[in-house]
């Protein structure tokens, strides 16, 4: 699978409008991934992976923080959903909006690893899952 | 981190409303992990906070607490200080509430040196309001309140810090919480302001400066960085566009205290006095206040 195909994979499962939307959570998801993934770890995916997901695990520390816990690892995909412009949603103190974004940030979260799961070996599998943040990690073994 | 105690001693019940994925958790975190490896007790601190997101954070820990009013928690820090400087007294708040509504008390601050641990959740934007340019927007940041990009320049608060006479003056990063929670404990030990900026992304209301726009930009001060060197702090406080620096800029050990050169708590705090005359209730302890007003 080439990386095109990886973001159409990604595309359909988030239903996102565009390639470049689902572009933009692969990209940040894959980023989120090498904040925590040991940097030794990233070279033994590279014969599995499309060259272009290689380049953002490639950003991966020497030591990742231990404290990089769900809500930062979130952070990074919250951001991937467009709010700038929107109607304000406000509802009795309530911003709906904020409310329902990380139920849809672990959406999107779950399904970059749905198709990121098949194209690597059971032991990268094992390695993503244990250098996962706990929340995060159960979103892994269930895509 | 190894901490002396366990951070799980400062949690609340209340329910934490940040949006998901907000820079403000690993804040909190930080701040917990400072505590517990300074072994300071919830009851021997005192976190006060403002108005906005950040400054809910005294709501979701079990430390003593005081949410003031917007802008003001320095004064009122600095005052709880001045009462019982045995306390730990740490300021949260936001850029907003430090650096706009609460300039005038920062600039104060940084010059009366008072023992305060002050960390500001800069997010660079109003987001409790949903999205207004603050004093640490960037230039042309495009929001509600200034659709054609905001024509005003960035305040600068390190160097600003610097220039008012702050004697400690450091910048985190909410992604990265195992350096931030360092930069609470270098702050809460300094004797006098200490100033942590903490650069903390709103995923909702923020969408130029993310995790991914800080995180290819922000780099450690070097091993050889002199934070005892003015100048050089100062010329890193420059440091912004493409480069970044995080840790301890700048850091003066000899600076006395606020608390230190108030003459009358050489003597007793006003705490001090209140406890001792609650635990030894005498008559005679009140005949030389009577003999003053008789």
């Amino acid at each position: 699978m080439n990386y095109g195909e990886f973001v159409g994979d990604v595309q359909g499962r988030t239903r996102l409008r565009s390639a470049d939307e689902a572009e933009a959570v692969v990209a940040n998801v894959f980023r989120a991934i090498a904040e925590v993934l040991p940097h030794r770890n990233v070279e033994e995916m590279g014969g599995s992976l499309p060259a272009e997901l290689m380049v953002y695990l490639r950003g991966a520390h020497e030591e990742p923080d231990p404290y990089f816990d769900e809500h930062l690892f979130l952070g990074w995909v919250v951001s991937t959903i467009d709010a700038t412009g929107s109607r304000d949603k406000t509802a009795g103190g309530l911003d709906l909006y904020a409310h329902y974004s990380g139920d849809e940030a672990a959406y999107r979260c779950e399904s970059v690893f749905a198709a990121l799961k098949p194209l690597i070996k059971d032991g990268h599998r094992q390695l993503i899952l244990s250098a996962l943040p706990e929340g995060i990690a159960e979103l892994f073994a269930r895509a | 981190m190894v901490t002396r105690l366990d951070t799980k001693i400062y949690d609340a019940a209340t329910e934490v409303t940040w949006c998901p994925g907000c820079g403000d958790f690993a804040i909190l975190r930080a701040l917990k992990l400072a505590l517990a490896d300074l072994g300071i007790a919830p009851w021997q601190a005192l976190v006060v906070s403002g108005i906005g997101c950040g400054s809910k954070l005294p709501d979701y820990t079990s430390i003593n607490g005081f949410m003031t009013i917007h802008g003001r928690p320095l004064p009122i820090a600095t005052g709880a200080r001045l009462a019982n400087p045995d306390l730990h007294v740490i300021v949260v708040n936001g850029d907003g509430d430090s650096y706009g509504i609460g300039g005038n008390h920062f600039l104060h601050a940084c010059r009366r040196n008072p023992d305060l641990t002050h960390i500001v959740e800069n997010n660079q934007i109003y987001g409790l309001t949903k999205g207004q340019y603050s004093p640490t927007s960037d230039k042309g940041f495009v929001t509600t309140t200034s659709p054609d990009g905001s024509i005003e320049a960035a305040l600068n608060p390190l160097s600003v810090a610097i220039a008012a006479g702050a004697t400690f003056v450091a910048r985190g990063f909410a992604g990265e919480p195992k350096h931030m929670a360092q930069l609470i404990v270098e702050g809460i030990q300094h004797r006098g302001y200490a100033l942590i900026d903490v650069l903390q992304p709103c995923v909702t209301f923020n969408r130029v400066n993310t995790y991914d726009w800080y995180r290819s930009r922000v780099y450690k001060l070097e091993e050889n960085y002199d934070p005892a060197d003015r100048l050089a702090a100062w010329l890193k406080a420059q440091e912004w566009e493409e480069r970044i620096p995080l840790g301890v800029l700048y850091r003066s050990a000899d600076s006395p205290s606020y608390e230190d050169q108030v003459g009358a708590l050489k003597i007793s705090s006003p705490v001090q006095s209140a406890l001792r005359l609650a635990r030894e209730p005498s008559p005679g302890q009140y005949e030389p206040l009577k003999a003053e007003f008789m």
